[in-house]
C-alpha cells in the first residue's frame, strides 16, 4: 500500500493485443454510417425532455441537505476543532489561500466525490483506458494505491477518431520526427520557434478546412485566450452564446471589448440583440460599433448540441458581423468528411471568418489552430501574443497532426480515414438511439459524438461513476458549476475506436445501472419512441433493432420532423 | 407692508386649495366605497377593506398617495432590470433600425500588413530540421550558429532524453486526449509533478500546457476583488494579463527598486492594511530573470519585505531555472534561500528543460487549490505524456550531473558561457558608445539597448509603451492602426544587425513584442542567447562578428538614413 502513484509498465502486452486495446478492429461493414450533409438546411430547435417533478424536488433537496450539513460542519468544526481547518483560517497574519465561502462547494461537495475525478491512468487513452486503482481514505482527503490497475472501456477521452494510438502510421511519423528534430521547440514562433514543419502543418490544416491559411498554438485554451485581444478593442462588441467555453470568455475579457450573451442557440434572441446593438451603437456615445463578432461553438461539449450554422450565416449576411466558430470538439468528429460543422451543414467555410479548433481531440495531438483568410492570418502572425511570447508546438506533435490529417483526408492509408469517420458516426447514432429507447434523457443532436445522459440529482453522480467503474467502464460525470445546478450529467464521448460489441456491452450495463439508480424517466418527446409515449424498451430488443434503425433519421424525433 | 401682502396671497391659495380638496375628497370617497364594496366580495377581501378604511381616515390625499405608491411598486418589480438601466436608449422605428443596419459598415477584422511592416513577416527565421546550437534555415545556404534559442541546456536534442521520450510515445502515443480532471492525468504527469516537488523541495507541483498562459491562470485563481498586488514595473506581458484578469488592486514599484517597494508597502500598511478585517490576500509579483531586461531582483530583501508586511511572493522563474544556482534550482538557490520561502513559483518548461508547457510549484494547499480553481488547468488537455517525460529526464540529468558539493557540471558550464559572453561584450569600450548592456552577467540572454543619448539624437521616444506613449493614446482612442514609425525604425536598426550577422553565419535575435498589448514602458532590445553547448571559440566568434557589425551599422547611422532602412532590410 503506497501513497505514491505507481508507475505502471504495460510492455507485457503483445503488439496485437495492444493494437486491439487502442483501436478495436471493425467487426462488420454493417456497423458503419456515412453522415449525410444537411446541405444548408438549418437544424430544428432541439427538444429538451423535462424530468418529472419529483426528480427535480429530490435534486433540490439533495443540494439543500448538502449545504445545510456542510455549513453546520464548518461552523462546529472551526469552533471545536480549528486544527483541521487551518487552511481556511488566517495564519501568521497571512490570509488563507482561499476562504471558507469560496471553497465551500469544493470542500463540502466536490471532495465527497473526488474519487470520481482525476482518476490516474496509464498507457494510451484509446478504446480501453487503464486506470490505476486507488483507495480513498477519510472522505477522499487522501488516496493510497494498491498497485493494481483496471482496464476500462473508454467513454471519457476526447479521442473521437481514435488517433490516440501507440502503433500505426501517426506514431511512426512522430517517432521519426522526434529522432531527427528532438523533443521540444526552440522558443516563441517569431523568435526561433518556426520550423519548416510548422509551416507545413499550417498549410495542411488550412487545406483540410478550406481556408487560405492557419496559425498554430501550443495549447487549445490559450488559442481562444489570446485571439480576441489581437482583433478587438473597447469599441468592439462580442455577442457570445451563453454556453461558450471558459477560454472564449477569458479571451474576450482580456480584449476589453463589450460582451453581450444570448441564450443558448437562440437565433431569435441573437437577431434581437444584433438589431438593438447595431442601431443603438456604443453605450452613451451611440457611435456605431467598430466591429461585431458573434462567437459560437461548433459542438457544445456539455450539451451535445451544435451551432445552428445555416441560420447564423443568414444573419451574418444580413447584419455584416464577423463570425467566430470554435470547433474544438467538432473538427474531425463531425461532417461527412470530418471537416467540422461547415462540412456537416454543407456550407462553404468562406462564410465563417474565423474557424478555431483544437488538435488535442480528434487528432490525438496537442495545441490549437485558427484558420482564416490570408489577410487575417498574416496579421495574427505578427501581433498575436502567443506567436511572440509562448513556446511553439514541438515537432513530434506536428508529425502526429500532419499524419492524422492526411489519414482523414485519404492521402495516407486510403480507406482508413473514411472507416474512422463512418465508425464514429455509427457509434454515436447507435449509442444515442439505444439510450433513448431504454428511456434515458439525453441531450444533443443525432450525429453528436458527445452524448450527455442526464442524472439530475447530484448524489447520483458518484453512484453512477463508481458502479460503472466496477463494471470496467470509464465515464466522466459533470455537475455544478460546469452545468446548471439541477442538471448533473454523465458525458459519454464516443470514439471511432469502439466496436459495435463494445457499445452493446456499454448499453447493457447502462441499462442495469439506470434501473438501479432510477434514471429512466424520459417522456418520449425527445426521441426513442415514434408515437411520443415514454420509451422503455427491453435491452435485448434495443440491441437487436437499434444497429439497423440508427442509420435512419426517422427514428430520431428531433430531425425526423424536419 | 411686505408681510401683509404675503399673508393675503397665502390665504387666497388656501381658499383655492380648499376647493380642490373638497372635490377630490368627494370623488375619492364616493368611488372608493364603490370599489370597496366589490373587494369585499373576494375571499379575504374584508381584511383588505378594513385596512383601507382604517388608513383612509377621511384623508383622500393619503389614499391617493398610497395608491400611487402601490402602482409604482408594481411597475418597479415588473419591469426587467436591464430596462431600468437603459436610460440612454433611443426609441427607433423598425424602418429606422433597418436603415441604420443598412448603413452600418464595420471595420475589417484586421488591417492589411502595410509595406512598412512587411519586413517583420519576412524576417522570421524558418528553421529546417532540429533546433540545435547549429541550425539550417529555409532559403539560406550553410549552417548558422544559433544564438537565438532559449534551450539553454540543450536537452531537446540530448540522445538520453530522446530515447526516453520515444519509449513513452511507444507506450502512450502522443496526445493525452483529455483534461487532467477527466482521465487525462497519466502516471507520467504525476511522476513529473512528484519529481518537480522533490527537485525543488516543495509540497507540490501543477503542470500547464503552455508557458504564456500560466501566470494568467495561477494568479487569478487566488486574487479576487479586494486583494492586493504589488508588481515590478517591468514585468512581462503574461503577468500584466494575469493581473488584468484578477480584478485586484494593483500597484507597481519601479523596476527592481526595492526601496520603492518598501515605501509603497509602508504606505499601504498605514492607510489600508492596519484597518483590514478580515485580511485580504496580498502578493508581491516579480521575475527571477526579467524577460524584458535580463536582470534580476535582490531576493533576500524581497523575502524580508514580504515577511515583514505579510505578503506572499510570486516569482516567474522561466529564464532562471536551470540557469542560476549551483545545481540549477534558480534564483532562490543563487541566494541560498529555500524554495519553500517563495510562495508561488512558475516556470516555463520550454526554456532550460527544452520540452513544452509550464509548471507551478509551491506548498501543498496552494497547488491543491489550483487543481480546481485554475482555468488553464481545468479547461485544457494535459500535456502530451512524452513532453512531461522530457522534463522528468532533464531533472534527472541535472541531478546526476551534481558532484559531491551539489554543484552541477552542466549548469556550471552554462554559467561560464554566460559570463564569457557578457564579459566579452561588456569590456568593449567602443560598443558602449552606441549600445548599453542592460542584462546581468548571470543572465543567459544578453540584452542591449541603444544608448539614451543616441536615442535622443535619433528622435526616439523614452518609451514606446506605458504612460504617455503613442501606443497608449492609440489604445485609448481605439485607433486600429497600431503602427508606430519610430518603433519600426528602432527595430529595423536591430534587424539590420541581425541580417548582417546572419550573412556571416551567426543567428542572433531582438526583442519581439506586441506593443499594443504591453502596458508597461519598453524599448526594443538586441538579444544574444547563450547555450551550454557553445565552445569558448564559438562565443569568441559571435563576439567578433556581432561587435563589428554593430559598429558598422551605427557608424553610418543618421536620422536621415533611418528611412532607408526599410529597403535595406528587405
Amino acid at each position: 500500500m503506497s501513497l505514491v502513484i505507481p508507475q505502471i509498465d504495460l510492455s507485457g502486452l503483445s503488439i496485437e493485443d495492444k493494437k486491439q486495446n487502442e483501436f478495436g478492429a471493425l467487426t462488420s461493414n454493417e456497423y458503419r454510417y456515412k453522415t449525410i450533409s444537411r446541405q444548408g438546411k438549418p437544424l430544428p430547435d432541439p427538444i429538451e425532455d423535462e424530468p418529472p417533478y419529483h426528480v427535480l424536488f429530490i435534486t433540490y433537496l439533495n443540494y439543500l441537505i448538502l449545504i445545510i450539513v456542510g455549513h453546520i460542519k464548518d461552523f462546529t468544526g472551526i469552533l471545536f476543532n480549528p486544527k483541521n481547518y487551518q487552511d481556511l483560517l488566517e495564519q501568521n497574519g497571512l490570509a488563507p489561500w482561499y476562504n471558507k465561502f469560496e471553497s465551500f462547494y469544493i470542500r463540502r461537495m466536490k471532495q465527497k466525490i473526488d474519487d470520481c475525478f482525476a482518476r490516474p491512468t496509464c498507457g494510451v487513452p484509446g478504446r480501453l483506458i487503464t486506470c490505476i486503482d486507488r483507495d480513498a481514505h477519510d472522505y477522499n482527503s487522501y488516496f493510497s494505491y494498491p498497485g493494481t490497475t483496471s482496464t476500462c472501456l473508454n467513454l471519457s477521452s476526447y479521442n473521437y477518431l481514435g488517433f490516440a494510438q501507440s502503433e500505426g502510421a501517426c506514431t511512426q511519423a512522430a517517432l521519426e520526427i522526434l529522432d531527427y528534430y528532438g523533443v521540444g521547440s526552440g522558443g516563441p514562433r517569431n523568435v526561433i520557434g518556426t520550423t519548416d514543419l510548422h509551416l507545413k502543418t499550417e498549410k495542411t490544416i488550412a487545406k483540410f478546412i478550406g481556408k487560405d491559411d492557419s496559425i498554430l498554438f501550443s495549447m487549445g485554451y490559450a488559442t481562444n485566450a489570446s485571439l480576441f485581444s489581437s482583433l478587438l478593442d473597447k469599441k468592439s462588441l462580442v455577442i457570445s452564446d451563453e454556453l461558450n467555453h471558459a477560454s472564449i470568455r477569458t479571451g474576450v475579457r482580456l480584449s476589453g471589448s463589450t460582451v453581450k450573451t444570448f441564450p443558448h442557440n437562440n437565433m431569435i434572441a441573437l437577431e434581437k440583440i444584433l438589431r438593438e446593438q447595431i442601431s443603438q451603437g456604443q453605450p452613451r456615445s451611440h457611435r456605431p460599433w467598430k466591429k461585431i463578432i458573434v462567437a459560437v461553438e461548433g459542438l457544445y461539449s456539455m450539451e451535445g448540441t451544435m451551432a445552428n450554422l445555416p441560420a447564423l450565416i443568414e444573419l451574418r449576411r444580413k447584419y455584416k458581423f464577423n463570425l467566430f466558430v470554435d470547433e474544438a470538439h467538432s473538427i474531425g468528429a463531425i461532417g461527412p468528411s470530418g471537416r467540422g460543422v461547415c462540412d456537416y451543414f454543407g456550407i462553404d467555410p468562406s462564410n465563417v471568418d474565423l474557424l478555431m479548433g483544437t488538435l488535442t481531440k480528434s487528432f490525438g495531438a496537442a495545441g490549437g489552430y485558427i484558420a482564416g483568410s490570408q489577410q487575417i492570418i498574416n496579421r495574427l502572425k505578427l501581433n498575436i501574443n502567443s506567436q511572440n511570447y509562448a513556446e511553439s508546438i514541438p515537432a513530434p506533435v506536428l508529425a502526429q497532426i500532419i499524419s492524422s490529417l492526411n489519414i482523414i483526408s485519404g492521402d495516407l492509408n486510403p480507406g482508413e480515414g473514411s472507416e474512422r469517420l463512418e465508425r464514429i458516426a455509427f457509434n454515436s447514432r447507435y449509442l444515442r438511439l439505444g439510450l433513448q429507447r431504454l428511456g434515458f434523457i439525453v441531450y444533443g443532436v443525432d450525429d453528436s459524438p458527445v452524448i450527455p445522459l442526464l442524472l439530475f440529482a447530484p448524489a447520483k453522480m458518484p453512484a453512477f461513476s463508481r458502479m460503472l467503474y466496477q463494471r470496467k467502464i470509464a465515464v466522466v460525470v459533470v455537475g455544478y458549476p460546469a452545468t446548471p445546478l439541477t442538471s448533473s450529467r454523465v458525458r459519454l464521448c464516443v470514439s471511432a475506436s469502439l466496436t459495435k460489441e463494445d457499445i452493446d456491452y456499454l448499453l447493457r450495463h447502462l441499462s442495469e445501472v439506470g434501473d438501479k439508480l432510477f434514471l429512466k424517466f424520459s417522456s418520449g418527446i425527445a426521441g426513442g419512441s415514434l408515437d411520443g409515449s415514454p420509451p422503455r424498451w427491453n435491452i435485448e430488443d434495443v440491441l437487436k433493432e437499434t444497429p439497423k434503425d440508427c442509420k435512419e433519421s426517422k427514428y430520431f424525433i428531433a430531425t425526423a420532423n424536419n | 407692508m411686505n408681510v401683509t401682502a404675503t399673508t393675503i396671497t397665502t390665504s387666497t391659495t388656501t381658499i383655492a386649495l380648499q376647493d380642490i380638496w373638497n372635490t377630490t375628497s368627494d370623488v375619492v370617497s364616493r368611488y372608493l366605497f364603490i370599489i370597496l364594496n366589490y373587494i369585499e366580495l373576494i375571499p379575504g377581501g374584508s381584511i383588505l377593506v378594513r385596512y383601507i378604511k382604517s388608513s383612509h381616515k377621511n384623508d383622500p390625499i393619503r389614499t391617493l398617495f398610497e395608491i400611487a405608491l402601490f402602482i409604482f411598486a408594481i411597475r418597479y418589480f415588473t419591469t426587467a432590470k436591464y430596462e431600468r438601466s437603459k436610460k440612454d436608449h433611443i426609441k427607433l422605428k423598425n424602418s429606422e433600425i433597418d436603415e441604420l443596419i443598412d448603413d452600418w459598415m464595420p471595420e475589417p477584422l484586421v488591417l492589411d500588413i502595410s509595406p512598412k511592416e512587411q519586413w517583420q513577416l519576412n524576417s522570421i527565421p524558418i528553421v529546417k530540421g532540429p533546433i540545435d546550437t547549429k541550425v539550417n534555415l529555409v532559403g539560406e545556404e550553410g549552417d548558422f550558429l544559433n544564438f537565438a534559442s532559449s534551450n539553454f541546456l540543450n536537452f531537446g536534442i540530448n540522445p538520453i532524453v530522446k530515447n526516453e521520450c520515444k519509449k513513452i510515445i511507444h507506450s502512450n502515443g502522443v496526445g493525452a486526449c483529455g483534461p487532467p480532471n477527466f482521465y487525462g492525468n497519466q502516471d507520467i504527469h504525476i511522476k513529473l509533478e512528484n519529481d518537480l516537488a522533490k527537485f525543488f523541495e516543495v509540497g507540490g507541483a501543477v503542470l500547464y500546457g503552455q508557458d504564456f498562459c500560466t501566470a494568467g491562470s495561477v494568479l487569478p485563481s487566488f486574487l479576487k476583488r479586494g486583494d492586493f498586488v504589488i508588481a515590478d514595473a517591468s514585468s512581462n506581458v503574461a503577468i500584466q494579463k494575469a493581473l488584468q484578469l484578477s480584478r485586484c488592486e494593483i500597484y507597481w514599484f519601479n523596476h527592481n527598486d526595492l526601496d520603492h517597494l518598501e515605501e509603497i508597502l509602508i504606505d499601504l500598511q498605514k492607510n489600508i492594511f492596519k484597518f483590514e478585517k478580515p485580511i485580504s490576500r496580498k502578493f508581491i509579483v516579480t521575475e527571477g530573470i526579467f524577460a524584458n531586461k535580463g536582470d534580476s531582483p535582490y531576493l533576500p530583501r524581497l523575502i524580508e519585505l514580504k515577511k515583514k508586511f505579510k505578503f506572499r511572493l510570486f516569482l516567474d522563474e522561466s529564464l532562471s531555472l536551470g540557469v542560476l544556482g549551483k545545481s540549477g534550482k534558480g534564483l532562490a538557490e543563487h541566494y541560498n534561500i529555500k524554495r519553500s520561502e517563495i510562495d508561488v513559483t512558475i516556470s516555463s518548461m520550454a526554456n532550460s528543460f527544452s520540452s513544452s508547457g509550464a509548471f507551478c510549484i509551491g506548498d501543498k494547499v496552494m497547488t491543491y487549490h489550483q487543481r480546481i480553481g485554475s482555468m488553464a488547468y481545468c479547461f485544457s488537455a494535459s500535456l502530451p505524456a512524452y513532453v512531461a517525460r522530457a522534463t522528468s529526464v532533464a531533472l534527472r540529468l541535472l541531478t546526476d550531473s551534481q558532484d559531491s558539493q551539489g554543484e552541477s557540471s552542466i549548469v556550471k558550464k552554462l554559467q561560464s558561457n554566460n559570463y564569457q559572453l557578457f564579459n566579452l561584450f561588456n569590456k568593449d569600450r567602443k560598443l558602449s558608445k552606441y549600445l548599453k548592456i542592460i542584462s546581468n552577467e548571470i543572465s543567459p540572454i544578453l540584452h542591449f539597448e541603444i544608448n539614451s543619448d543616441l536615442r535622443k539624437l535619433l528622435n526616439f521616444p523614452i518609451s514606446y509603451t506605458g504612460k504617455g506613449s503613442e501606443i497608449e493614446y492609440k489604445n485609448k482612442k481605439g485607433i486600429s492602426d497600431k503602427f508606430v514609425e519610430s518603433f519600426n525604425y528602432e527595430n529595423l536598426i536591430f534587424q539590420k544587425i541581425i541580417n548582417l550577422s546572419k550573412k556571416q553565419g551567426i543567428l542572433i535575435t531582438r526583442s519581439i513584442f506586441t506593443i499594443e498589448q504591453e502596458a508597461l514602458p519598453l524599448i526594443p532590445n538586441l538579444k544574444i542567447h547563450s547555450n551550454v553547448d557553445f565552445t569558448k571559440d564559438e562565443i569568441e566568434k559571435v563576439y567578433k562578428i556581432v561587435s563589428k557589425v554593430i559598429l558598422d551599422v551605427f557608424e553610418n547611422l543618421t536620422v536621415e538614413s533611418l528611412s532607408l532602412l526599410t529597403e535595406e532590410v528587405i
